[in-house]
């Protein structure tokens, strides 16, 4: 896989260590500017992630690593890994929130935006009312602030 | 119920923590709503990130949900509206980003100018980077943008769709890498002007436009590499392309119009279709029409001597080139590797494919589009010659057009007439390494698929021997045929 065969420890916030190769270590951004940054050490602690998210987060940069090495028939490769990420994120609000967000922290961006987007697509064809309840938002506006807001960019709210 | 929702109010407070541990109690019946603790707790760029996802009118919609949310979509990177004037004034009035990434402007209904302006004032003072305006056709006839249009260093991407190109200032594009004009009026004068004010532009895209421009010069914007041009309508004859540093060219040429190649010196990937009018032959004679075709095919071909890869789109031009050689034509040669070929198998197009793999010495990749293809009836008449009927001795085993339109329904037909083009084609390119050929306008079940497959495997024994390997993929509805390291006698 990497040229080095240099593994490296991720530590979750309950103290578990995961140890993965420095090819999907570095899928980790920050990771990856540590290790630039003269980090030499083996094991990095990942201090706002817990384990089950963090396993989650290297099994999809494990996957996405594996796949970037295989060469040629790169259109079968990329379909593969679409339906592994459609899989992958195929998972309860509550897991998905929590990838999105240590997605955002270690910085994987592909990760972030099919989290993103998975959310996204949840949200799009609903009514306010709708997204409110599913996420539990909490309407602060009086009926009338609610009919300004409307009111302000009307054309977006017509059917 | 009370309970809980007191406790995810206090969460909701918190600063997000992502590794907060979630009671695992009623999973099922929690998994949806325990979710809720979350997206309230999104920092704003996450929350800006997701609805990035989202048309503009749905992000809109999120406004209502609650004062944490009215703002949110403010900050999009990206604003791409379709919908009154009314309602892009209302939506610029809110929105909030100094930078806008992305801006795209199609109206709906009337506008007035004065309105149009503060649109293009507002995207350009907010730094926009690309910019996609649409929608005047109707509302007025000759609309001048205001001058700061045409001074931006943020500008990188610009597509514009039924203006009347007339900058009243000197331009200044000077980080504009692609610039799109689609049923636009050009000038001479006016494209020199946006081409010496944006030195980094890489592609330059000209769609259905039309104008008095009568040159297109390139020659000095060397960082122009790629150039489309469809359906040019020319009020006033025919236009003339130089562009000696284009490596790329998309060319669908009118008869109507035609551009004419006049220095295309490093073409290298040259992707060509005509399209033609109806009725022009009616009112033209078919004669004279006939000539223009032909002619400017020879002519365009004649400038393509030295690209490595060709692509022919539509059958009308390997028609009248088949055509052309009835006449006594030569093709030119060419240094062609990579030659793709949108056709059917018809007599009228197989002269010219043959004469064009002769011609191509070099020839490495074929990939062939089987596909319906009209045909030019009428330029038969023109010259008293039938490409039908004159090929027939020479191409006897091609159907001609209309036997083709009856066999669409048998299989076992299509089967030897793919045959017999790989045949000809194994003929005429002696170096060829590939072959493709999409059957894309054929169906063919699994089993009728793989019968194909045994057949073809068979049919390439018997007429090539020794065959060092071969490969067949099928899929449903086409076959992929690939051949390498081809040696055959």
């Amino acid at each position: 896989m990497s040229e080095s065969n240099k593994k490296i420890s991720l530590i979750s916030s309950e103290g578990e260590a995961f140890e993965v190769s420095e090819a999907v270590a570095r899928e980790f951004e920050i990771v990856a500017h540590m290790l630039e940054d003269g980090c030499s050490g083996s094991s990095i602690p990942i201090t706002t992630v817990d384990s089950n998210i963090l396993g989650k987060v290297i099994e999809y940069c494990t996957k996405h690593v594996e796949v970037g090495n295989v060469e040629g028939n790169s259109e079968k490769a990329e379909k593969d890994l679409e339906e592994f990420d459609k899989r992958f994120i195929a998972v309860e609000m509550n897991t998905l929130f929590s990838l999105i967000l240590a997605a955002n922290y270690l910085n994987v961006k592909g990760l972030l935006n099919i989290g993103c987007q998975k959310v996204a697509d949840t949200i799009k064809d609903m009514k306010p009312e709708e997204v409110r309840s599913i996420f539990n938002i909490e309407n602060d506006y009086t009926p009338a602030e609610e009919e300004v807001v409307r009111k302000e960019n009307e054309w977006a709210f017509q059917p | 119920m009370a309970k809980r929702r007191g406790k995810r109010s206090r969460r909701q407070r918190r600063i997000l923590n992502p590794h907060r541990k979630i009671q695992q109690i009623h999973r099922e019946i929690q998994q949806v709503i325990e979710g809720a603790d979350f997206i309230n707790s999104m920092p704003d760029e996450i929350l800006n990130h997701i609805l990035s996802f989202i048309p503009i009118d749905l992000a809109i919609r999120t406004s209502v949900l609650s004062r944490r949310w009215r703002h949110a979509w403010c900050e999009l990177p990206c604003l791409h509206l379709r919908t009154t004037a009314k309602g892009i004034d209302q939506t610029l009035l809110s929105y909030r980003r100094l930078k806008i990434m992305s801006f795209k402007l199609c109206v709906t209904h009337e506008v007035t100018e004065p309105q149009f302006n503060s649109w293009v004032e507002f995207a350009m003072s907010r730094n926009v980077g690309e910019l996609s305006l649409t929608g005047l056709l109707f509302c007025f006839e000759t609309y001048g943008f205001p001058d700061c249009f045409y001074l931006s260093s943020s500008l990188r991407q610009l597509n514009l769709v039924g203006f009347d190109m007339r900058p009243g200032c000197t331009v200044s594009w000077n980080f504009l890498r692609r610039l799109t004009l689609s049923c636009c009026s050009l000038y001479d004068e006016s494209i020199a002007n946006i081409l010496s004010g944006s030195p980094n532009l890489e592609t330059l895209q000209l769609f259905y436009c039309d104008g008095l421009l009568k040159r297109l010069d390139l020659s000095k914007s060397p960082s122009l590499s790629a150039l489309e041009i469809y359906g040019w309508s020319q009020r006033s004859g025919q236009m003339e392309i130089v562009a000696p540093h284009i490596h790329y060219l998309n060319l669908k040429n009118s008869d109507v119009g035609p551009c004419t190649l006049v220095d295309v010196s490093s073409l290298a990937d040259a992707i060509l279709r005509i399209g033609l009018n109806r009725y022009r032959p009616f009112m033209a004679g078919f004669q004279q029409y006939a000539d223009v075709l032909q002619t400017m095919v020879l002519k365009m071909l004649a400038k393509l001597q030295n690209v490595e890869r060709l692509t022919f789109r539509g059958g009308y031009l390997l028609q009248i080139l088949s055509l052309a050689m009835l006449c006594g034509v030569r093709l030119p040669k060419l240094k062609v590797q990579t030659l793709t070929v949108q056709t059917n198998f018809a007599r009228s197009v197989i002269p010219s494919i043959a004469r064009l793999l002769q011609n191509s010495p070099g020839l490495k990749n074929l990939e062939v589009h089987a596909t319906y293809v009209s045909y030019i009836e009428y330029l038969r008449i023109s010259h008293g010659l039938d490409s039908d009927t004159c090929w027939r001795s020479k191409h006897e085993v091609f159907p001609t057009h209309e036997t083709l339109r009856f066999m669409s329904d048998c299989n076992g037909a299509k089967m030897r007439l793919l045959g017999s083009f790989l045949r000809l084609v194994l003929r005429n390119a002696k170096r060829l390494e590939k072959i493709v050929v999409w059957l894309g306008d054929s169906y063919f079940s699994d089993e009728q698929m793989e019968r194909l497959l045994m057949w073809l495997g068979h049919f390439l024994q018997t007429i090539m021997s020794p065959l060092s390997s071969n490969d067949a993929i099928a899929k449903k509805d086409f076959i992929i045929v690939l051949f390498s390291s081809l040696n055959f006698n």
